[in-house]
């Protein structure tokens, strides 16, 4: 007989254990840990539903009380990166592109790409912040120091998901079309030259991209995703459930975080978060969400300090999401 | 919506709101602001695109 293990012997493993509590609704596309004077955790909204936003959250405590705030800008594309000392979010706002705050409630515009382009995505490197372009035309890579002066190459095209292994390798997810190329660099990501393609097992929309444990995970929209241990040569594998319902949906998230990689699957009646620490055998925790409606069904987001997570998302595009996932 | 000048940056303030949402001590280029009348100009145009956020007509490059 098989033997029960209690969720609590199961967090103090180091799998988190996932609770969801209430937050205003919104349409969540980011999320970002960073202790600064006003605030650690930081939602933001985004405009695929097609309505501006300057309107943010954020709260000292993952599971507290979550303050509205306002960005100096609307169009808030969501993805957000932190230094230790600033947070920067992206936006689609013209000629702007981003906003950064170094004490969580006062924000400064920056031009990360202008001229209308938007800024999809962007991590801190451990030097510097990255930023892709959604556009991919020209010019799709931008970097900075600071956030203030941003320098930008040309890669042969933008992308939707740029991570980075924390010591060599960068790898971007091109785009949301359909295919089987991504970029990736190991040299200095500062130069277009240091850029190549890698081929995955398909071509798909591959929207979610992480690195731990030795290892990398990309999901695309279907039930099949790939794995790789060197970034260049990767395995086809099987999914116990799709990242999302909605095979037109790319914005869904996967995140290694304290030991294992997580990413949620939700649906009208109950939303279910999967785990794996070694990216192919992966368990699932599955609850009813506690709100009056069932309004998180896609995770979009996650950020998380040294011993909690933050998952944030939406119900479906129209439809934004009134809870928010907590693990600890 | 409005804003002022101080200190060489630009402040901006969310209707109803005493704290600054906005603090701009430079053009979003990254260059230092040219003077207080390009201040004036960038900022008058940032209350303009809160004002009218659909319009995304953020303020542009000079």
């Amino acid at each position: 007989m098989a033997k029960l293990i209690p969720l609590g012997i199961i967090g103090k493993s180091g799998l988190a254990n996932f609770s969801d509590y209430p937050i205003t609704s919104g349409t969540y596309l980011g999320a970002a840990y960073v202790p600064l004077a006003n605030g650690s955790w930081f939602i933001f909204g985004g405009s695929d539903t097609g309505t501006s936003t300057s309107s943010y959250r954020y709260s000292t405590t993952v599971d507290g009380t979550y303050t509205t705030g306002t960005l100096p800008g609307s169009r808030v594309s969501g993805r957000a990166a932190a230094s230790p000392t600033r947070l920067l979010v992206t936006s689609q706002t013209s000629n702007t592109t981003g906003f950064y705050t170094d004490n969580g409630t006062t924000w400064t515009s920056t031009t990360i790409f202008g001229n209308g382009v938007v800024a999809r995505d962007c991590i801190w490197d451990g030097t510097r912040f990255l930023a892709l372009s959604e556009d991919g035309t020209t010019n799709g890579l931008a970097y900075s120091t600071d956030a203030v002066s941003w320098s930008r190459i040309d890669i042969g095209n933008g992308g939707y998901t740029i991570r980075y292994d924390g010591t060599s390798r960068y790898i971007i997810l091109q785009d949301i079309v359909g295919t089987a190329t991504a970029r990736t660099c190991t040299a200095a990501p500062t130069s277009a030259a240091n850029w190549s393609d890698i081929t995955l097992p398909s071509s798909s929309k591959w929207i979610a991209l992480a690195y731990g444990a030795g290892i990398w995970v990309a999901i695309n929209t279907g039930l099949t995703y790939a794995t790789s241990t060197d970034g260049t040569s990767w395995t086809s594998r099987t999914l116990p459930e799709r990242i999302t319902a909605d095979s037109a949906e790319e914005s869904a998230s996967l995140v290694f975080a304290n030991g294992y990689f997580y990413y949620a699957a939700g649906s009208a009646t109950n939303i279910t978060v999967y785990s794996s620490s070694d990216g192919i055998n992966w368990r699932s925790q599955t609850f009813t969400l506690g709100g009056a409606t069932q309004d998180l069904q896609i995770v979009n987001a996650w950020a998380y300090s040294s011993n909690e997570i933050l998952g944030v998302g939406y119900a479906t595009e129209t439809n934004g999401a009134d809870r928010i996932l907590v693990g600890k | 919506m409005k804003f002022k000048i101080q200190d060489n940056a630009v402040y901006g303030y969310a209707q109803g709101q005493t704290e600054p949402c906005l603090y701009q001590p430079n053009h979003p280029d990254g260059s230092a602001w040219i003077d207080e009348a390009d201040m004036t100009a960038w900022g008058e145009a940032w209350v303009a695109h809160m004002t009218n956020p659909e319009a995304n007509a953020f303020p542009a490059e000079r």
